[in-house]
């Protein structure tokens, strides 16, 4: 008797029974929030931007390899030139990758940002012939 | 309290996704100026002495002009940025400025948009005129190459020197036609009179007639010292005498008078304080962030530099980029073969010298034919070169020849991504080299010239 006594004692006695139900749904509530919703919204309110960023990116990127490509055609100084400019371009991937690191310190998954690379490459592909006669002719 | 913490969690998650790549631009513009050498561009302090004030009288005073109705300044407003708003230059002959200018009916047209005159002292400057027919061969010796050869006479400064010489030998420009009468509404003894230099230099061609006319030009502006001199002609001999007090009266030529001219344009017509070179100087807030992009642009992926590079954004050499057929053409029938008639290189033709940056956005129209109206269809043009070459024009001939279509530079034949905002961010950025305007512009445009004939020639 006084050994159940002391078990039941015992159990009322956990740390855990002292903390407040109210306190553990709220804790609960906040590492959900933390672990899913807090990343569903900053890549809600960014991932516009960092698509626009991937898409610069990879034209910067695909610039960059046609002049590569295409260097042995110029003068050494137009070519050089040309190289110059590509490759102060290809700082437009400097904004992606520092979005895309912003982002994945915010708990965003990568697999949902190599979603968006992807899409990138993609639309920029199909979108860059249109680009130039999307400019108004008068 | 739920409206409390609902509204720092909105709050906190805007600024977090209001974070502009702006901010990344002066990091990227760091690269930029570091790898292009970039720097505020050095200019003359504005200074009147005796020199400048020659040539102000000088660039203003339509006594220069066959026909008494024209100077320098007529085709060069400040408020065009130094150009006319006009797609092609309207000589002597015509009346009114910029834009209300007019040509009356039979009268020699130029087939060439006036160039504006911003930095061109700047020894960056080799070449002058949109085919560059004045060069400099060597501007530390001061030898030039010009349309006078070995006839073009020494002690010319700068090319800028040298290029005044020319208009005032140009029939459609400032010598006018044999024939000509100058307007009866001038004052006094300018009224109705023939043009004497023209009538002189009918006969002549080439560098012979040039220098005849210039020489004439020379008597009227001076007289003849055994003869009574015109108050004006006293006027020009004092000034003369400030501005070159080593020289003697009859020491005076045209050399004189170019070397004042360009010395009045250097100093009146440089681009001061731009809000570029402000932020070359190290201000951030001098330029906007859209500007900010757009020169990350236009070193960068718009490749603009490859072209319209150093201190005064061009490297004055010689590009074809498929502008379309406007206007009479310099060599008739709307064709304009540029750079060719002065090298006869086939490789030359419609070639012409790429056009200085600094204040572009106060000279439309824009391309050796004016044929671009605005800033943004001129960089159109330098995205798709080649879209002309499928159009027909007006007539229903092919807008471009095969010969066009070839000349245009393998440069702008590589794809370049620009969207239309970027396009934009472009234009922001040549904005930010716009000069913000002489402050002192009474220091620069006179109120009247030794001749008492209107200042720039404005015909009442």
């Amino acid at each position: 008797m006084a050994d159940q006594q002391k078990v039941t004692r015992n159990r009322e006695n956990l740390w855990i029974r002292k903390v407040p139900a109210w306190l553990i749904a709220l804790l609960l509530s906040a590492y959900l929030a933390m672990e899913y919703v807090w990343p569903w919204v900053v890549l809600e309110q960014r991932e516009s931007d960092y698509l626009k960023a991937a898409m610069l990116c990879h034209e910067a990127l695909s610039n960059l390899e046609e002049i590569q490509g295409a260097a042995g055609q110029f003068d050494p100084p137009t070519a050089q030139a040309l190289l110059k400019s590509a490759m102060i371009g290809s700082l437009d991937c400097y904004e992606r990758r520092s979005l895309r690191s912003y982002l994945l310190a915010q708990g965003v998954n990568p697999n949902h940002l190599d979603v968006i690379d992807t899409a990138a490459a993609l639309s920029s592909q199909t979108a860059l012939p249109s680009v130039v006669e999307g400019l108004i002719r008068k | 309290m739920k409206q409390v913490f609902a509204a720092a969690f909105l709050s906190l998650v805007a600024g977090q996704a209001s974070a502009e790549p702006a901010e990344f631009y002066d990091q990227f513009l760091g690269h930029v100026i570091r790898a292009y050498d970039l720097k505020p561009l050095p200019t003359k302090p504005f200074e009147a002495t005796a020199k400048y004030k020659l040539g102000q009288m000088l660039f203003f005073d339509p006594i220069l002009s066959g026909n008494r109705d024209i100077s320098c300044g007529t085709c060069h407003l400040l408020d065009r940025g130094t150009s006319d708003g006009l797609d092609f230059s309207i000589g002597t002959g015509g009346s009114g400025l910029g834009e209300r200018r007019t040509l009356p009916d039979g009268r020699p047209q130029q087939p060439r948009n006036a160039l504006d005159l911003s930095n061109r002292d700047n020894n960056w400057v080799k070449a002058m005129f949109w085919d560059g027919r004045v060069e400099a061969l060597d501007p530390i010796k001061k030898t030039f190459r010009s349309p006078l050869g070995d006839e073009l006479p020494s002690g010319l400064e700068n090319t800028m020197a040298v290029q005044a010489l020319f208009p005032l030998a140009q029939e459609d420009e400032m010598l006018g036609l044999p024939g000509d009468r100058s307007p009866s509404s001038l004052p006094g003894p300018h009224a109705d009179q023939e043009n004497e230099i023209a009538r002189a230099t009918a006969h002549l061609h080439g560098a012979t007639k040039i220098q005849q006319a210039l020489d004439l030009v020379m008597t009227r502006l001076l007289g003849d010292e055994d003869q009574s001199l015109q108050p004006w002609q006293r006027d020009y001999r004092k000034l003369f005498h400030d501005a070159y007090p080593h020289l003697s009266a009859q020491a005076y030529s045209i050399v004189e008078v170019a070397n004042a001219l360009a010395h009045f344009e250097e100093v009146a017509f440089a681009t001061r304080a731009t809000p570029w070179d402000r932020y070359l100087a190290g201000d951030p807030s001098a330029i906007a962030p859209t500007a900010k992009r757009g020169a990350f642009l236009f070193f960068g992926k718009g490749r603009c530099v490859v072209c319209h590079s150093g201190p005064l954004f061009s490297d004055f050499r010689y590009h074809s980029i498929g502008v379309k057929p406007h206007g009479p053409g310099y060599d008739g029938d709307g064709e304009d073969l540029g750079r060719y008639r002065v090298t006869g290189l086939d490789a030359d033709k419609y070639r012409f010298r790429t056009p200085p940056l600094r204040n572009v956005t106060r000279t439309a129209p824009y391309f050796h034919n004016g044929s671009a109206k605005t800033l943004e269809e001129a960089i159109r043009q330098h995205l798709d070169p080649l879209y002309y070459a499928d159009k027909y024009d007006e007539t229903g001939g092919h807008a471009m020849t095969l010969a066009q279509i070839d000349s245009v530079s393998p440069i702008l034949i590589l794809k370049t991504t620009l969207h239309p905002e970027d396009v934009a961010a472009i234009i922001e950025f040549l904005s930010a080299l716009e000069d913000a305007g002489p402050k002192n512009v009474r220091e620069i445009v006179p109120t009247s010239v030794p001749s008492s004939l209107p200042v720039q020639g404005e015909i009442p």
